[in-house]
């Protein structure tokens, strides 16, 4: 059977973006009845961070199918290497986090805007 | 009780917000279940005003209504809370952006978070994210780095926040070449978004704004993805790529950054908002910048 070709910006628009978007393409695509897909990138524009995480864990490292990416730009792979080598990395723990004698706290709204007023924040 | 609004924000960032910390005062001081505020004709505000005030009111348990006849004010949808993009046929969505190609802001987007206005939420922010860049005819470097600041943004409002709705509200500022956008919701906040995480331990606004920023994901899985670089990779592209500002505000937990500063602030108990709202100023002229550069 011919590895079919789908064009991903026919499913999803040229600018790929979401988490949930890569979860309804993946459900829209999955009931082709083949395990092999290419899916072509010729047509996007823009593919943010969380899009290619998702979809790296969802259709990458996903053995239930075998799918062959091509025509990435420059960006693309280096956003899709990019979440690539930060899967497994040791987590941050939230145990880490905890109060520091240096937390700002405000007991009025008027010393909360005494304070912003004087820092150099732009 | 009628509450006069004379608000002028000037240059600073923050002045925005101290805005409406100082209209929060007010509104708590009164002791009416009503209040209206009166947007007075001549004064100007600025997205960190704006979105905060929306996302304050909704949340209030008071009824807060606005009275205004500034012209600004209705040409960016403030009365209704923003254009929702789902209630509008494609073609009348783009008629009505295309009043707003020639300005330096866009009206305030009311857009939902269900799964099935997908095609509708990507389309109106495809859409605000070109008429940004067109407006103030940015280079296609700086189109891509906005748009990656503002999707990484709206997926932590679908993926974390509870929230039916989210909003996004921007301003640009062509002679000093910089834009401000603000990007928020009227969800659960970060904490009750590590609430619902098993084995949490984190139990206040300011633990949560520290974990959020320090990479900590409610959705980190075991064996799976990895979360958590959404809020890290943004903020190292504004501040270091860019020089830009960033402002994070959930619960009564604020945070700054900028190259200089990094604070994180408690406020008192009266100013607590129920939502998030990330706030970022964009320098917007950098031919070096690249943003792939910053994706981790």
């Amino acid at each position: 059977m011919k590895d079919k070709v789908i064009d991903i910006t026919a499913y999803i628009g040229r600018d790929l973006k979401s988490r949930i978007a890569v979860r309804k393409f993946y459900d829209k695509i999955s009931n082709e009845q083949r395990t092999t897909v290419k899916i072509d990138f010729r047509n996007v524009n823009f593919a943010s961070r969380s899009f290619m995480d998702e979809f790296y864990n969802i259709f990458i490292a996903n053995a239930d199918k075998n799918v062959e990416l091509i025509n990435l730009s420059a960006e693309i792979e280096a956003m899709l290497d990019a979440v690539k080598s930060t899967q497994h990395r040791a987590k941050n723990s939230a145990n880490k986090i905890s109060s520091h004698h240096d937390d700002i706290r405000f007991s009025s709204i008027s010393e909360a805007n005494k304070y912003l007023e004087a820092l150099p924040f732009s | 009780m009628e509450i006069n609004v004379f608000e002028n924000i000037g240059e600073k960032f923050l002045q925005g917000l101290e805005g409406v910390l100082r209209l929060v005062d007010r509104i708590n001081q009164s002791e009416d279940e009503e209040d209206i505020l009166i947007f007075q004709n001549n004064f100007f505000v600025t997205p960190l005003f704006i979105l905060p005030l929306l996302v304050y009111v909704s949340g209030s348990k008071k009824r807060i209504r606005y009275q205004f006849t500034n012209s600004y004010l209705d040409m960016i949808q403030f009365g209704s809370g923003g254009i929702k993009p789902e209630e509008l046929e494609f073609s009348a969505l783009h008629h009505l952006l295309e009043k707003y190609s020639a300005k330096t802001y866009i009206p305030i987007i009311d857009f939902p978070t269900d799964q099935k206005y997908i095609r509708e939420r990507n389309e109106i922010l495809s859409a605000v994210e070109n008429l940004l860049s067109n407006q103030i005819r940015l280079q296609p470097n700086i189109t891509a780095g906005l748009k990656y600041l503002i999707e990484e943004s709206v997926d932590n409002i679908i993926e974390h926040s509870d929230s039916k709705r989210g909003y996004i509200f921007g301003q640009s500022y062509p002679s000093k070449k910089y834009m401000d956008i603000c990007i928020a919701d009227n969800g659960i906040t970060l904490l009750g978004s590590y609430c619902k995480m098993e084995g949490n331990t984190i139990t206040d606004h300011l633990s949560a704004m520290k974990a959020a920023n320090f990479g900590i994901s409610t959705k980190n899985l075991t064996g799976a993805e990895n979360r958590g670089y959404g809020i890290r990779t943004s903020k190292k592209m504004l501040v270091d790529g860019l020089s830009g500002n960033y402002v994070m505000l959930s619960g009564n937990a604020l945070y700054l950054k900028s190259k200089t500063i990094e604070r994180f602030m408690v406020l008192p108990d009266i100013a607590t908002w129920q939502g998030t709202i990330v706030a970022m100023r964009i320098p917007y002229v950098n031919a070096s910048f690249y943003y792939i550069d910053f994706v981790e």
